[in-house]
C-alpha cells in the first residue's frame, strides 16, 4: 500500500483542516500558543512552497538545465545569470552584501522602467481618453439608457475623476506665521474628491468584507459538514 | 560664509560653489568623525539624530552652529557599507583638515620611559591637556528652497497625527471590546449555521449581472476547441470565493471543450488551478487531463517584470510545463507564438495590482484577443474604470459571486456557489443590520454630546 | 574608489532601465531582442532574490531558536515546516497529490480561516467606525458600506425595493470616477517615483 492512500491521508488531511480551522478561529478569543503554532507552520508551508516553485519554474530550466546540457551560447547565458545570481544571494550575509548592489541596481532600473511603461501605456493615457470619451455616446452605459441619464452620469464620473485626483495634490502656499495651506480653490475641489474618495472606499471595504464572509461560510460549512460526518461515523 | 539657510533664489552662483564645496569638506569630516565616534554611540542616538534632522529642516530658528557627533545621513550611508570599504575611507581621509594639534607628531613618537621604551605610537598612559579639545562644530542644516520646507512641513502635519500614540485601552473598556467582538462572531455564527441545520433549499442562486451576461456571451462566440491561456492568480486565502467565481467560468469553457494553457504570478497559483480542475472533472464530469485538454506552464515570477517578459516572449519565458514536457512544439500549442494567436485569456485574481499589472503590461500585446477578467468583490473598484470604458482595455469582468448567468446554460454542478448562497447572504444581512444599529447608536451619542456644547 | 563603485552602480541602473522604457516606444527589433534578454535575467534574478528571502527567514528563526530567545520553540516549527514542504513538493512534483494535499489541508484552511477571522474583526470595527467621530465623509463611507452589502443579497428571493438599482449605480458612477481619479493618482506617483530612480536621484540600492 502506497503512504500515500487516498482513503487514509484523505480521512487525516479533513481532521487536520478541520483541526487548524478551529485554532485560527480560536484568536477571536484572543492571542494564544496554538494559534500561533498554526501560523508558523502556515509561513513555513508557503516559504517552502514558494521556494520549490521558483526553483522548478526559474532555477532549474533557466540555469541548472542549460549549464549540463544546452548550447555553449545557452550554457554562456546560464553561467553569466549563475554569477551574477551568486552576487545577489550574498546580500542574505550581511557582511557580503554590498556585492550584490550592482545586481540590486539592475533590478531597481528594470522594475522602475517597466512600472513606468505601464503606468504611462496601461492606466494613464487609456484612463485620460476614457474620461475625454465619456461623452461619446452611446458609451459606457450602453444605449438603454436615456442620454440625460448618460450625460448625468458622464458628469458625474468625470467629476469624480477630476476631484480625487485633486485630492492627492499636496503643493501648499507659505504663509508668514501661520501653517502652510493649499490654495482656496483646490481645497474647495479636494472636498468634493473626498466625497468620492469616501463612497469609493465605501466600495473597497463592502467588497472586502462580502470576500471575507464568503471565507467565513466556507470555513463554517466545511466544519459543520466535517462534525456531521464525525457523527454519522 | 554662513551655514544658515538661504533660499536658493537668493544665492548668487558663487556662493552657492563656495557653500557646496564648504559643505563637502564638512561633510569629509563628519565622516571621520563618525568613524571615531561610532563605538560610542548608544542605539538611541540615532532616532536623537533623526529628530535633530527633521528640526534642522523644519525649524527656521534652529542655533546655527550645533556639535554633532555623528551626521544622520553619513551615518546611515555607512553602516551599509561593507567591511572593504574601510580602506578606501582611510585613503581618503588623508586628504582631510586635520583639527587636533600635534595629532599626526604623537602618533608616530617614541616612549621615552618605562618597559616600553624606544617603541612608537603608544597609546598615553594619562591624559594628556593638549588632547582635550573643544568638539569641531558643524551646521546639520540642510539647503533647501521655500516650497521644499513648506512641503516638509505639510507632510510633518500629516504624518504627526498618525504617528502620535493612541490612549491604551483600559480594562473595563478592554473586557467590553472583547464581549462585543465574541457576540459579533456569535452573531455570525448563527446565521451561518441556522440555513445549513434547516437545510434550506440551495435553489436560490447568485443574481444575473449584466457584466456576466456579456462574459458568458463572449465565451459563447468563440469556437469550440479553442486555445485559452488561463491565468490563476489568487492566494489560497480568498479561494473560497474565488472558485466559486472561476468555477463557473472553467465550466463554461470545458464545456465548450476549450484548451486551457495555465500559468500563474502566484507560487501557489498552480496547485490551485490543478485543484480546480480536479474539482470540475469530478463535480462536472469532465474528463481534462495534463496534456490532452490542457498544460501547466507554472509560476511567473516577477510581477509585473515577468508579466511583460512573458507577454513578449511566451515560448522563451515559459518554454516548458511543470511536467518537464516542451509543451509549444504539442498539435495545440505549435501555432502560437504571441499572446495574440490565444483565443481568449482569463485572468482570475484577487488583487487589484495584480490584475492592473495583466491590464498595463499584457493587455497592450493582445491585439485583437478579448481578456475577461475574474475578480474578488474587494478588486472590483479598481478594476472597473478599466472595463466599458472607451477605450475599452478588458472586454469581460466577473466580479465575485455575480456569475448567475452562468448557471443559465451550464449543468450547474459546478455550484461552489449554490452551497454557500443562503448562508452568505443571511450572514451578511445580520452583519450589515450589526453595523446599521451600531451606527445609529453612534451617530446618536455623537449628536447628544454636541448639543450641549 | 567608492565614489567609481556608486557611479557604475547608479549607471547600471540608469541604463538598463531606459533600454526597457525606451522599447515600450520605439520598436526596432535590435532594441526588443535586448530588451528581452534584461527582462528575462531580471526574472531569474527575482526569482534567485526570492530564495535569499527564504534562506535569510531560516537564518532569522534559526537565530531566534539557538538563542533561545522567547517563541524560539515556534522559529524551529516554521523551519521544520519549510523543510518538510521542500523535500515533499520537491521531490514528488508541485502539482503531485501530495503537494496538493499540502495545499488543500494546510495552506487553505490556515488562509481561508485567516481571512473569515478578519469578517468579525471589520464587523466590530464598521458597528464603531461611527464612535471615532461624526462627519460629512464617515457617514457617507458608512451608507455607502451599508447600501453595498445589504444591496448585494436577498432573503429568500426578497429584495428591498431600490436597494439593488442603488448599489449597482454606486458601484458603477461615482465609485468609478473616485476610482479612475485614485489610480490616475498611483500612475502619476509611479511615473515620478520611477523617474527619480532612471535619473539617479533616487538609489534603493545602495552603493
Amino acid at each position: 500500500m502506497s503512504v500515500f492512500d487516498l482513503n487514509n491521508l484523505d480521512l487525516l488531511g479533513t481532521v487536520l483542516s478541520f483541526g487548524l480551522t478551529l485554532i485560527v478561529f480560536s484568536f477571536i478569543f484572543g492571542d494564544n500558543l496554538l494559534f500561533r503554532f498554526a501560523i508558523h507552520v502556515f509561513v513555513g508551508v508557503a516559504a517552502g512552497y514558494a521556494a520549490v516553485m521558483t526553483w522548478y519554474n526559474v532555477l532549474l530550466p533557466e540555469i541548472a538545465v542549460p549549464i549540463i546540457g544546452g548550447s555553449q551560447a545557452e550554457r554562456f547565458f546560464a553561467l553569466l545569470a549563475l554569477v551574477l545570481s551568486t552576487l545577489l544571494f550574498m546580500k542574505a550575509f550581511p557582511r557580503l552584501s554590498g556585492w550584490g548592489s550592482p545586481v540590486v541596481a539592475y533590478l531597481v532600473g528594470v522594475g522602475a522602467a517597466t512600472v513606468i511603461g505601464g503606468a504611462v501605456l496601461g492606466t494613464l493615457f487609456p484612463q485620460v481618453l476614457a474620461s475625454i470619451n465619456l461623452f461619446d455616446f452611446p458609451g459606457s452605459f450602453g444605449n438603454s439608457s436615456p442620454v440625460w441619464v448618460q450625460i448625468s452620469n458622464a458628469v458625474v464620473i468625470l467629476v469624480g475623476t477630476i476631484s480625487a485626483l485633486i485630492f492627492f495634490h499636496f503643493g501648499a502656499r507659505n504663509r508668514h506665521d501661520r501653517h502652510p495651506e493649499r490654495a482656496a480653490w483646490i481645497s474647495a475641489v479636494a472636498r468634493i474628491g473626498q466625497i468620492f474618495i469616501a463612497i469609493t472606499f465605501g466600495v473597497l471595504f463592502a467588497g472586502v468584507y462580502i470576500a471575507s464572509m464568503t471565507a467565513f461560510v466556507e470555513r463554517m460549512t466545511f466544519s459543520a459538514n466535517f462534525i456531521l460526518l464525525f457523527f454519522q461515523l | 560664509m554662513s551655514d544658515d539657510i538661504k533660499p536658493n533664489n537668493e544665492t548668487s552662483p558663487e556662493d552657492s560653489k563656495e557653500f557646496h564645496k564648504s559643505e563637502e569638506v564638512k561633510k569629509s569630516t563628519a565622516e571621520q568623525s563618525f568613524q571615531d565616534n561610532s563605538s560610542d554611540n548608544e542605539p538611541g542616538q540615532e532616532g536623537k539624530n533623526t529628530d535633530r534632522l527633521a528640526d534642522a529642516i523644519l525649524d527656521d530658528k534652529t542655533s546655527d552652529d550645533v556639535v554633532e557627533k555623528s551626521p544622520v545621513q553619513d551615518s546611515q550611508e555607512d553602516r551599509e557599507e561593507p567591511a572593504d570599504d574601510q580602506s578606501d575611507r582611510e585613503v581618503e581621509d588623508k586628504d582631510q583638515p586635520k583639527h587636533v594639534k600635534g595629532e599626526q607628531e604623537d602618533d608616530t613618537s617614541e616612549e621615552q620611559a618605562g618597559p616600553l621604551v624606544g617603541v612608537e605610537g603608544v597609546l598615553p598612559a594619562e591624559l594628556d591637556p593638549f588632547f582635550i579639545h573643544e568638539p569641531v562644530k558643524r551646521s546639520i542644516k540642510l539647503q533647501v528652497t521655500e516650497a521644499q520646507k513648506t512641503q516638509a512641513l505639510l507632510l510633518d502635519q500629516m504624518i504627526k497625527g498618525e504617528i502620535e500614540p493612541q490612549p491604551e485601552v483600559t480594562g473595563s473598556k478592554s473586557a467590553s471590546n472583547n464581549i462585543l467582538r465574541i457576540g459579533i462572531a456569535i452573531f455570525l455564527l448563527v446565521s451561518i449555521l441556522l440555513p445549513l441545520s434547516t437545510r434550506v433549499p440551495a435553489s436560490i442562486t447568485p443574481p444575473i449581472s449584466r457584466d456576466s451576461v456579456s462574459a458568458n456571451q463572449l465565451i459563447e462566440n468563440i469556437s469550440d476547441g479553442a486555445t485559452v491561456l488561463l491565468s490563476v492568480d489568487y492566494e489560497p486565502g480568498l479561494s473560497a470565493e474565488m472558485d466559486a467565481a472561476l468555477a463557473s467560468v472553467v465550466d463554461r469553457m470545458m464545456m465548450k471543450d476549450f484548451y486551457l494553457v495555465l500559468v500563474s504570478t502566484v507560487p501557489t497559483g498552480p496547485v490551485q488551478a490543478e485543484r480546480l480542475l480536479m474539482y470540475l472533472n469530478q463535480g462536472g464530469g469532465y474528463q481534462y487531463e495534463s496534456s490532452e485538454n490542457y498544460t501547466n506552464l507554472g509560476y511567473i515570477p516577477g510581477g509585473p517584470v515577468g508579466l511583460l517578459n512573458f507577454a513578449e516572449a511566451p515560448r522563451q519565458v515559459m518554454p516548458y510545463d511543470l511536467d518537464g514536457n516542451a509543451v509549444w512544439y504539442s498539435p495545440h500549442l505549435q501555432n502560437i507564438s504571441s499572446l495574440s494567436d490565444f483565443d481568449l485569456v482569463v485572468v482570475a485574481t484577487e488583487n487589484p495590482d495584480r490584475a492592473r499589472s495583466w491590464v498595463e503590461q499584457v493587455q497592450p500585446k493582445l491585439g485583437n484577443t478579448p481578456i475577461i477578467l475574474v475578480v474578488s468583490r474587494q478588486a472590483e473598484p479598481f478594476v472597473r474604470p478599466y472595463y466599458g470604458s472607451e477605450p475599452s482595455q478588458i472586454q469581460g469582468l466577473v466580479s465575485g459571486f455575480g456569475v448567475g448567468a452562468f448557471y443559465l446554460n451550464s449543468n450547474a454542478q459546478a455550484g461552489f456557489s449554490s452551497m454557500y448562497w443562503s448562508s452568505l447572504n443571511l450572514a451578511l444581512i445580520v452583519g450589515g443590520l450589526l453595523m446599521l444599529i451600531g451606527a445609529v447608536i453612534y451617530a446618536g451619542k455623537s449628536l447628544n454630546t454636541r448639543k450641549p456644547e | 574608489m567608492r565614489q567609481l563603485r556608486t557611479s557604475i552602480v547608479v549607471a547600471i541602473a540608469v541604463i538598463t532601465g531606459i533600454i526597457v522604457l525606451v522599447g515600450y516606444f520605439i520598436e526596432l527589433p535590435v532594441l526588443e531582442n535586448l530588451r528581452i534578454i534584461l527582462l528575462h535575467y531580471a526574472v531569474i534574478f527575482i526569482a534567485v532574490a526570492l530564495i535569499v528571502g527564504v534562506v535569510n527567514l531560516v537564518q532569522v528563526h534559526w537565530k531566534k531558536f539557538q538563542n533561545r530567545q522567547p517563541g524560539g520553540v515556534y522559529s524551529l516549527i516554521l523551519i521544520i515546516s519549510l523543510l518538510v514542504t521542500i523535500i515533499v513538493v520537491g521531490y514528488f512534483g508541485p502539482t503531485s497529490t501530495p503537494s496538493l494535499w499540502i495545499f488543500s489541508n494546510i495552506q487553505i484552511p490556515v488562509a481561508s480561516s485567516l481571512i473569515a477571522v478578519l469578517t468579525v474583526v471589520l464587523t466590530y470595527t464598521g458597528v464603531r467606525l461611527l464612535k471615532r467621530g461624526l462627519n460629512l465623509f464617515s457617514l457617507l463611507f458608512m451608507a455607502t458600506v451599508l447600501i453595498v452589502i445589504l444591496g448585494t443579497v436577498s432573503f429568500q428571493g426578497f429584495r428591498i425595493p431600490g436597494l439593488s438599482e442603488l448599489r449597482t449605480w454606486i458601484t458603477q458612477v461615482p465609485a468609478v470616477g473616485g476610482a479612475r481619479g485614485i489610480l490616475l493618482g498611483v500612475a502619476l506617483g509611479t511615473i515620478a517615483t520611477g523617474m527619480r530612480i532612471l535619473m539617479g536621484s533616487d538609489r534603493p540600492y545602495g552603493r
